[in-house]
């Protein structure tokens, strides 16, 4: 009890005592003054007790709500789709009258804003002055911060680490200024959701990387299939070759087919990677073998591959291809659409056969002129994708046509095998620690010469 | 205005929800266990129970199984707050013809509304 009251009580017994009353009475009064006492006490001890349920009540509101959102996010696998959720949790604790919230992830930008009452109106202003460079930091805005109609806004940047993802925001408060507290809810909300973007994203990656795995899987298993299993035998020529996939498998491809009185050389490279190239390559090689065994004229072959692809080739596919058909003499005709330029050894030197048409699956009247090109005895002739000559070093150099011809002409003399393992070390030794970023594919063909009994 | 009966241990969180309650105009009374709960029931029929699982003597459930066996309270819905909030409690609160689970911590302002919904609804 204060000095004051004790004094006042003092003071209203003492004048209770001089005024001589029976003491029947005087117990009455006294009685009367301790009760108001008590009285007064207890209503101030309500009022406080009052008080202290509220601020209780409103953090147990505050804590309910961290705990419901994180509840929410850590059920949810993309945050973005429980937005709403989120803005009626929050609202039982922050009496916002509008909410709105920004994320950008990837390539997708969200954007979440909810108004709880009617003719709110104070959100569009909200987000203008946030986006006008505030998107970064916490702000808190009242009318006392002079921005007219823009009284009372909460905006919270939702972040982890060095990432930004966006930011939440709360507009209008429906009575006071958004507070302490307030802007303590949010801040956890935004870190929660920070959290929760992080793992999306994380799990999305992994997905991605999943996805390509198994299409990677299928496009090697496609590839592998398309490969000659066994090299065929022919007394005029020997011949070997190898086509090693990059990482992200391209479109390489190579074929010898054998006939009646010659053999057919083929190396194409499909344009795109993975799965759709794979399957293309798979339409290249059945197109090719069937219609290999009726045509004897490589032009027309040609002519009619192309048209047999057309059908089947989508958007801006198309495919390089050298088709090289070697006779028993050693007459060569060779078709080179759109593909690197094919090279000839002969008699100690080097001759490059060039495109002379554009690759095929890009036009009807697609018409290829022939390259012929006599072998004789010991001669070469060797095929191979860009993959060869555009591998590139630790320094950033091309492997190049000129190295690559060199080599070949150097080693003119080995036997096909051991000039197609050397092409291999050369490529290894040059590339280094560099991976491949292309297939690479080389068929290496040496002329024995007619009269070889087989 | 309508009477709520609360029932929770708790006496904190009696007074969480009491003060809520009073301060949105519902007439209110008190149990902080079981067997207190159906003395107040006997006593007069309130127009919603909101009723706490995990008490002492009496648990929630039964007595929630007592109230939907009596003629006179089997009608009286019932707002059930939950500490863990486990699907076996969801599972046999429902059984038992519980209206509404709130599981602890539960938003007072959540609580208010649920409420505002069942008494309009009754």
């Amino acid at each position: 009890m204060d000095e004051s009251s004790k004094k006042k009580i003092h003071d209203e017994l003492l004048t209770l005592l001089s005024q001589k009353l029976p003491s029947d009475t005087i117990v009455d009064k006294i009685t009367k003054i301790i009760e108001s006492e008590i009285r007064k006490r207890e209503q101030q001890y309500y009022s406080t007790l009052d008080a202290h349920v509220e601020e209780l009540s409103k953090t147990y509101e505050e804590i309910s709500a961290l705990f419901e959102i994180n509840n929410l996010l850590s059920r949810t696998m993309n945050p973005s789709e429980r937005l709403d959720d989120l803005a009626t949790i929050l609202r039982h604790t922050i009496p916002f009258r509008e909410i709105a919230v920004r994320l950008k992830l990837q390539n997708d930008t969200i954007e979440f804003t909810k108004s709880f009452a009617k003719g709110a109106n104070k959100i569009n202003k909200a987000i203008e002055y946030v986006e006008s460079g505030h998107e970064h930091e916490t702000v808190l805005v009242e009318p006392s911060s002079g921005l007219g109609d823009l009284q009372h806004l909460l905006s919270v940047p939702i972040k982890s680490g060095s990432e930004h993802w966006g930011y939440i925001l709360c507009a209008d408060r429906e009575s006071g200024i958004f507070t302490a507290a307030d802007r303590k809810i949010l801040e956890s909300a935004a870190q929660q959701i920070a959290s929760a973007v992080e793992r999306f994203l994380r799990f999305q990656e992994e997905l991605e990387k999943q996805r390509m795995q198994e299409q990677l899987q299928i496009a090697r298993q496609i590839q592998s299939r398309l490969f000659p299993r066994f090299l065929p035998r022919f007394s005029f020529v020997s011949f070997n070759g190898y086509s090693s996939p990059a990482i992200q498998v391209g479109g390489d491809y190579y074929d010898i087919l054998v006939r009646k009185d010659d053999m057919l050389v083929a190396v194409a490279d499909v344009s795109g990677k993975g799965v759709p190239a794979a399957l293309l390559m798979t339409s290249v090689r059945s197109a090719l073998r069937s219609i290999a065994k009726f045509h004897v004229d490589m032009r027309v072959l040609v002519r009619d591959l192309n048209k047999m692809l057309l059908e089947d080739l989508q958007d801006e596919r198309f495919i390089t291809m050298a088709l090289a058909q070697i006779k028993k003499d050693g007459e060569t005709r060779l078709i080179n659409a759109g593909h690197p330029p094919a090279i000839v050894v002969s008699n100690n030197s080097v001759k490059t056969l060039h495109a002379s048409c554009i690759p095929l699956g890009l036009r009807e009247d697609l018409d290829c002129k022939v390259q012929i090109t006599n072998l004789r005895k010991g001669d070469l002739l060797v095929i191979y994708t860009d993959g060869v000559i555009e591998a590139r070093n630790e320094k950033g150099e091309e492997y190049g046509i000129d190295r690559f011809s060199e080599l070949i002409l150097k080693n003119g003399h080995l036997s096909a095998e051991e000039i197609v393992k050397t092409i291999q070390r050369s490529l290894t030794e040059f590339m280094g620690e560099m991976p491949l970023h292309d297939d690479t594919t080389v068929v290496v063909l040496k002329y024995l010469g007619e009269n070889i009994p087989s | 205005m309508a009477h709520i009966l609360v029932v929770d241990d708790s006496e904190v969180l009696r007074r969480i929800v009491v003060f809520n309650l009073v301060k949105n105009g519902y007439t209110v009374s008190e149990a902080s266990d079981g067997e207190e709960a159906l003395q107040k029931l006997k006593e007069s029929t309130p127009d919603l129970v909101i009723l706490d699982i995990m008490m002492p003597k009496m648990n929630g459930f039964e007595v929630l199984k007592v109230m939907k066996q009596d003629e006179n309270l089997s009608k009286v819905p019932v707002i059930v707050l939950t500490a863990k909030g486990g699907e076996n409690d969801l599972q046999e609160g429902l059984k038992l013809g519980a209206d509404i689970f709130l599981t602890k911590p539960f938003s007072p302002g959540r609580l208010i509304e649920e409420v505002q919904r069942v008494i309009d609804n009754g």
